[in-house]
């Protein structure tokens, strides 16, 4: 008896190939990812900044796992009602089907359990090398089995499976056998036209759109609209899949020259119908797919732009600030001693005063002396200043400026100064364009804020007039950078010279007794090796949690074509009987399924195209200044996301088309 | 002169892997001549379906030949074939056959939108036949509101807009209560008597007696026919019924 329900469970998985290999496929690789994860999260070998992010991605995917899992599982069973229904008329009572569903369910749990973690191990290798490589940590080798990793995936998987048995199970057992045997054909009624809901929609997204544009002009703004944008656009997407839709429809349905033409007549009337079952699915896939596009294209612009983002955070390989007009004495000796252990090892230095400024509309720049009195609303005009004196400017450009004493060179970091004054503690100063410009400061540039550089002729006299403003604000005016190259250093050397000269540095300040002074010490190497740590695992996290998404959503479709095949299969043998021919049945049918399965995608397009100024500007708030870079990465992305896609669709479109001519 | 010609059918179905060979349709041969209104009859599995599927174009004979209108149905190319149906022929079926997604209006019209046809000039086709069938008030209905006799209203008032040479219909009182079946039968007597050609498919003596001939199909051949003459539906009734129990008990000729 056992052995007939083993037979009957291994045959109804073999029958329901279709939907249940596509299940399986799902099971295996979100299983296999979650191995991965799990097992990078708890590689010592990887850091901390890594394993954190890691571990994050762990709870994304349990959380994603249920909630996909369940939603697949509740297209297999909606399929396979009416066979339920037959099983019970045939007289096995609702003990035995839940027995034969338990052997299919225990069959498919361990087929996605072996498969994902068998999966997952002879991944984990690879995954592990390449998001060290993407950190640049230090590769240990060897092949590692994270036991722990084992057991958790099964242990969420085991328990995954149980619950989908036991609501498997509960479903059957309210069911009654006449209802079972009839599943899923009760009459649809036609959907109603929700014209407030319509409008209320393309409201809601005409809003997120212009919340975008709008607030792209302040970071600081756009961190905190982004989430009101989202949840706008995420509302509207809703309405307008749903009531938009129908209403469109309905609209191009009253238009009879447009509506009585062959292939509009079969898809708007088909089409009206399918947007009813299916708008709140396609409206996810939309969103599904948007999160996605973004996700990827913006981990992936942060990584490739991170090398130039250190480039020009860190001017020298060790930067090194001390506030006051002039560095204590002794200290150039002290760092010249330091340098002299290191083949190359050199520095530039030079002086220069750091300034709130604001750009105002006329164009000019006028120096704050107080930020109290700042507007919210002109924070996106505030630039983080350096006033430079004249002299310093020549000598590390290599240009021979003159200025007149009541002229300055102002240039921005970001964009060109269009002003002709700047204004200093007082003074009003005639702006003159220079020949060449540079970063003054790496930690200026690292600011949310644009920055800007004044250049004077009468730098102490500038000082002079600070001081007063500085000495009640309790620092000293005026600072000294050290940009300190190491010559030919390889990375652990640098990093191992930072660490001795961080010592020195603070021994040698003790001893001088030079205990007010206020200083900011950095190394390129080691900073970029935690910026690479974050915007790396960034990127792998953005790039696999994608996949697993985009999977998702493709696999959606994929059951709701095949689920409605099999309704479609009805209407199109009746088109055919009453004269449609097979090229127009194929016509119609493609017709439709690339509307169904294009729309979310056309939706998703548009989304990202108006969600790229805010994106943009978070980005550069992260300190990504190459908007080219996050062009580039945004339009490959929706490429490579659109083959995907267009490869699913065509396989969709011949299993559906093979169901509907059956 | 006769609309359809049927000539020395022979219908062989293969399995799948060639195993078993099923003879549907061993030899059939009728006209049916314009303006007539004909009945063929048989029991289940007497040939009946695979015989209206043949004339319907939907399936074609492994020997004879269809000739509608002078025309071989075998002339008619796989490309032309939906376009051919379309022109000539009008179905009515047994389950009424009408879809869920369009209203009883749009139902209607399908085969005039198939060919190609501006709305203003449908709607003009529409008028009289929505009127002589009564379904005029329920045109903007979906099928799932109304009735099965409404429904199989609708089905004809789909089959007779295209102005068919010849209507087809199976078992078209199959799925309705013995009310809608007698209007429906006394409506296709009417649209016979207008000029229609009507060929119905049934294994109703009831149906069968309200047509002007009746064919008696068994183990593919047409075993017999009788012809209605002045008969009256009761008499011809029960010359159908002697017909069929004589053909039951084995009975060679009535």
């Amino acid at each position: 008896m056992s052995s007939l329900y083993m037979r009957m469970a291994a045959q109804n998985i073999k029958n329901y190939r279709r939907s249940y290999v596509p299940y399986m496929f799902t099971g295996v690789l979100t299983a296999a990812v979650y191995y991965i994860l799990h097992s990078l999260a708890n590689n010592p070998g990887l850091g901390e900044t890594a394993s954190t992010m890691m571990g994050l991605g762990v709870a994304v995917v349990a959380v994603f796992s249920v909630i996909f899992l369940f939603y697949t599982n509740s297209f297999l069973m909606k399929q396979r009602k009416k066979e339920f229904g037959l099983y019970n008329v045939l007289g096995m009572n609702k003990g035995h089907i839940a027995r034969v569903i338990g052997l299919e369910t225990l069959f498919t749990a361990l087929a996605i359990l072996a498969g994902g973690i068998g999966l997952g191990m002879l991944l984990d290798k690879l995954m592990y090398l390449l998001v060290a490589r993407l950190i640049g940590c230090e590769l240990r080798l060897g092949f590692y089995i994270s036991v722990g990793s084992i057991v958790q995936t099964l242990s969420l998987f085991g328990a995954i499976s149980l619950v989908i048995y036991l609501s498997n199970i509960v479903r059957v057992w309210r069911a009654k056998p006449i209802e079972l045997l009839q599943g899923s054909n009760a009459g649809e009624r036609e959907p109603k036209t929700k014209a407030v809901m319509a409008i209320l929609g393309a409201a809601c997204l005409a809003g997120g759109y212009a919340m975008s544009i709008l607030s792209a002009q302040e970071a600081v703004l756009a961190i905190y609209t982004f989430f009101i944008a989202v949840i706008l656009v995420i509302i509207g997407t809703y309405l307008l899949f749903t009531a938009g839709s129908i209403a469109v429809l309905k609209l191009l349905r009253k238009n009879k020259s447009y509506y009585y033409k062959t292939q509009h007549f079969i898809s708007v009337s088909g089409m009206l119908y399918r947007m009813k079952q299916n708008a709140v699915g396609l409206a996810n896939i939309c969103i599904l797919s948007t999160m996605v596009l973004v996700i990827i294209s913006s981990t992936c612009s942060l990584w490739f732009g991170s090398a130039e983002l250190i480039e020009s955070r860190y001017p020298g390989d060790v930067m090194l600030y001390l506030d006051g007009a002039e560095p204590p004495a002794g200290f150039k000796d002290f760092l010249a001693d330091e340098l002299q252990s290191v083949p190359g090892g050199d520095y530039t230095a030079y002086t220069f005063g750091e300034e709130n400024a604001l750009l105002e509309e006329g164009g000019s720049l006028s120096v704050l002396e107080d930020m109290a009195g700042v507007a919210p609303t002109s924070m996106r005009n505030l630039r983080e200043t350096a006033v430079l004196p004249l002299a310093e400017y020549n000598r590390i450009t290599g240009c021979a400026a003159t200025l007149a004493d009541d002229e300055a060179l102002v240039f921005l970091n970001s964009s060109a100064f269009t002003g002709s004054t700047a204004e200093l503690y007082g003074k009003t100063y005639k702006a003159v364009q220079p020949e060449k410009t540079f970063r003054v400061c790496g930690a200026i540039a690292a600011n949310i804020f644009d920055s800007a550089v004044m250049v004077v002729p009468d730098y102490d006299a500038y000082l002079a007039r600070a001081e007063a403003s500085y000495r009640e604000r309790g620092i000293l005016a005026g600072r000294t950078a050290f940009c300190i190259s190491l010559g030919t250093l390889d990375d652990d050397a640098q990093a191992a010279f930072y660490e001795s000269f961080f010592d020195h540095f603070h021994s040698w300040i003790n001893e001088e007794h030079i205990m007010e002074v206020s200083y900011m010490l950095e190394s390129r190497v080691l900073d970029a090796q935690e910026t690479y740590a974050l915007y790396g695992s960034f990127l792998f996290m953005g790039v696999s949690l994608g996949l697993l998404f985009t999977m998702a959503a493709v696999l959606i479709l994929y059951y709701k074509q095949i689920s409605e095949g099999f309704d479609d299969k009805n209407r199109f043998s009746i088109m055919r009987k009453v004269g449609l021919s097979h090229g127009e049945v194929k016509r119609a049918i493609h017709a439709q399924i690339l509307t169904v399965f294009f729309l979310p995608l056309v939706a998703a397009g548009i989304h990202i195209v108006f969600a790229f100024p805010i994106v943009n500007c978070i980005l550069h708030a992260l300190l990504l200044r190459q908007v080219m870079t996050f062009i580039v990465c945004t339009v490959v992305t929706f490429l490579v996301f659109s083959v995907f896609y267009a490869i699913v669709y065509a396989l969709t479109a011949k299993v559906y088309y093979r169901i509907v001519s059956e | 002169m006769a609309v359809l010609e049927v000539n020395g059918l022979k219908k062989i179905y293969t399995t799948r892997f060639g195993g078993n060979r099923v003879q549907a349709l061993t030899n059939v041969s009728f006209a049916v001549e314009r303006g007539e209104y004909v009945a063929i009859m048989g029991e289940s599995g007497s040939g009946k379906t695979t015989l209206l599927n043949i004339l319907a174009a939907l399936d074609r004979p492994t020997e004879g030949e269809v000739w509608l209108n002078g025309r071989a149905l075998s002339s008619v190319s796989e490309k032309e074939i939906a376009a051919f149906r379309r022109q000539n022929l009008g179905f009515v079926f047994q389950d009424f056959n009408l879809l869920d997604t369009f209203s009883v209006q749009d139902n209607i019209f399908l085969p005039l939108v198939l060919a190609g046809r501006h709305y203003p000039e449908m709607n003009q086709c529409l008028r009289p036949i929505a009127e002589k069938l009564g379904i005029t008030d329920i045109l903007q209905k979906y099928p799932y509101e109304i009735s099965g006799g409404q429904k199989q209203r609708a089905a004809v008032a789909r089959a007779l807009i295209t102005a068919p040479q010849i209507i087809l219909a199976d078992e078209p009182t199959g799925a309705l209560d013995s009310r809608a079946s007698d209007s429906l039968l006394s409506l296709f007597g009417e649209i016979n008597r207008e000029g229609q050609t009507i060929l119905m498919v049934t294994h109703s003596t009831k149906a069968a007696s309200h047509a002007g001939r009746v064919l008696f199909i068994k183990d593919g051949v047409v075993f017999h026919q009788l012809y209605r003459g002045g008969a009256t539906n009761e008499e011809f009734f029960r010359r159908i019924s002697d017909t069929l129990t004589a053909m039951a008990t084995g009975g060679a000729n009535a």
